[in-house]
């Protein structure tokens, strides 16, 4: 483990970047004081990540805009490990469950309107999953945003395509 | 002024595998952005991109060939040799002389690339194949098309990031126009769904890890695309005396620089590049009922780009319907602004102007008519499409509608 606080070694991220001795930075200190712009932050935040072995979610970078925001947002993220492909693994199952679900209703229902005579037009209850088709096949109709459902792919890593 | 008509499309799409299912999806709202499946994303952020689907490329190329073709290249080819049939144009000893090749590639063989570095550091080889320089060049579409189609006119390819494309479209019209070629072979390919371009992408934070939603107030990034487009231009009499189907008149191409900032674009710096392409293309804003937009969804750039057309067309920006079918592709990088010509091209032939796909709800820092969700049938006597690239380099092309 580094030696030092997390203030510190903050601070030495920064002097390091900027080349400036960490005296000159302060734990009021803005970026904005340091004349550091968008991809500056963007570095620093990976050095960072280096420096602590953390991974900094994208809305945590907004927060921090000073030295002591840092410092608060990097003590967080180290008592509270932000895993952002855990989180993206998750939004991507429960994605999928979803569309197997409308999959699973829409074949119902086809089934249904198969069984019984059609004496009404079911609703679509302001839900933006169905796309009843009527027959004009025109080109306006709304659609759902992740297009047409589509079996989600098997996790079959390879190694790079290379030659 | 010699004129400059397109006469043939070819398209290779995450929305179709050629131009017409290409033109099918686009009308038809269709987005073809999904969970990613030809890198591991296990560790990313994001998990979606917008993939070309059922692409086999042994029913394009003999062995021999692929041995030489990266994936890019192979979507040049395959979508030159779909614009050159589309237009029925025949390549005789004199025409080859005046044709040249024009391409856009932000990456050229990356995903080649990618597979010799796993080599070279982890499985440590000793030797490169000789493969690795001819495969991974930039310019190695532009180079096989030219071969392909035995034409010897000026041929390049150009590699400005995101306005790859528009860039080397634009220089191909304008060749045709001062008499440098008869026809160029013209458009972009891109092929950058590899496993070490994906983490680059990541670390820009700029990529969403929801979907591509441009100028929603929703949105929250883009989406890598990959794919390819060409087009043939054709000089107007040459494409008269032969009896072609003309789909458009391409008219402007303006450039320019922002000199601001590596990866935030600037609305002075894009508004220039438009007026420059109306300027060029003898056009006034109010001619101009559509425009085909960057619109990568990025917070930065679509307000950046509302701005840049307010600045451009002034009060009659809230005449125009702006979308960005980047929505339903993704984004393609050195093919974006080819693939994107060739929805505001068939958009002009067909009467229906495309959709943004995605849109929730409206952002007021971006208030266009945005043509959300639907396509809209819709004649326009002229449009532009749009390409802001990293490091502030943007370039436009200017299209007006075919009358016959």
């Amino acid at each position: 483990m580094a030696d030092g606080t997390v203030e510190e070694r903050v601070i030495k991220v920064f002097a390091d970047f900027k080349k400036i001795s960490p005296d000159e930075i302060k734990s009021d200190t803005t970026f904005e004081e340091m004349g550091l712009d968008s991809l500056d932050g963007l570095n620093l935040i990976f050095e960072l990540e280096e420096e602590f072995d953390i991974t900094v979610p994208d809305d945590k970078v907004q927060e921090m805009k000073s030295i002591k925001e840092v410092v608060a947002g990097v003590q967080y993220l180290i008592d509270n490990p932000y895993d952002a492909s855990a989180e993206a693994q998750k939004m991507m199952e429960r994605e999928i469950a979803a569309r197997k679900a409308a999959d699973a209703k829409l074949a119902e229902e086809e089934a249904e309107d198969d069984a019984d005579t059609p004496a009404e037009t079911p609703e679509t209850a302001g839900t933006a999953e169905t796309v009843e088709t009527d027959e004009t096949g025109e080109a306006s109709e709304p659609a759902e945003d992740a297009g047409a459902a589509v079996d989600p792919p098997s996790p079959d890593v390879k190694k790079p395509a290379g030659s | 002024m010699r004129r400059v008509v397109i006469t043939g499309v070819g398209v290779i799409s995450p929305i179709g595998n050629n131009a017409p299912d290409f033109w099918e999806s686009i009308a038809a709202c269709r987005p073809g952005i999904d969970f990613i499946t030809k890198a591991d994303v296990s560790q990313a952020r994001f998990r979606k991109a917008g993939e070309v689907k059922g692409f086999v490329s042994e029913e394009h190329f003999d062995d021999k060939s692929l041995f030489w073709l990266d994936l890019f290249a192979q979507y040049g080819i395959v979508s030159a040799r779909e614009a050159v049939k589309d237009s029925g144009i025949e390549f005789t000893d004199e025409l080859r002389d005046m044709t040249g090749v024009l391409t856009g590639s932000c990456l050229g063989g990356i995903t080649t690339e990618d597979g010799l570095y796993y080599k070279l550091y982890v499985e440590k080889v000793k030797r490169q194949p000789p493969i690795s320089i001819p495969k991974c060049m930039s310019n190695a579409a532009a180079s096989h098309i030219s071969m392909e189609f035995g034409v010897t006119g000026a041929t390049l390819s150009v590699s400005t990031a995101c306005s790859s494309a528009n860039h080397a479209m634009g220089q191909a019209f304008w060749f045709v126009r001062q008499g440098t070629l008869d026809v160029a072979i013209a458009g972009g390919a891109e092929a950058p769904i590899a496993y070490g371009n994906l983490g680059a992408w990541e670390t820009m934070r700029v990529v969403s890890s929801d979907t591509c939603r441009p100028f929603s107030k929703e949105r929250s990034g883009m989406v890598l695309g990959e794919g390819g487009a060409m087009f043939i231009m054709e000089e107007l009499e040459h494409a008269r005396a032969r009896g072609a189907k003309i789909y458009a008149e391409i008219v402007g191409f303006g450039m320019s620089a922002d000199a601001h900032h590596l990866t935030m674009p600037l609305a002075e710096g894009a508004s220039k590049a438009m007026k420059l392409a109306m300027k060029d293309g003898g056009l006034a804003p109010e001619q101009v009922g559509y425009i085909n937009a960057h619109g990568t969804a990025t917070q930065a750039n679509d307000v950046m780009e509302t701005n840049a057309i307010r600045l451009a067309f002034g009060s009659h920006a809230d005449k125009l319907a702006v979308s960005s079918t980047k929505s339903m592709t993704g984004h393609s990088l050195g093919a974006a602004g080819a693939i994107e010509a060739a929805a505001t091209i068939l958009g002009m032939h067909n009467k229906i102007l495309p959709p943004t796909a995605n849109f929730i709800s409206a952002d007021p820092e971006c208030d266009l008519d945005v043509i959300p969700n639907a396509s809209r049938p819709a004649e326009v006597e002229a449009a532009i499409s749009n390409s802001f690239a990293f490091g502030g380099l943007n370039a436009v092309l200017a299209f007006k509608r075919w009358n016959g």
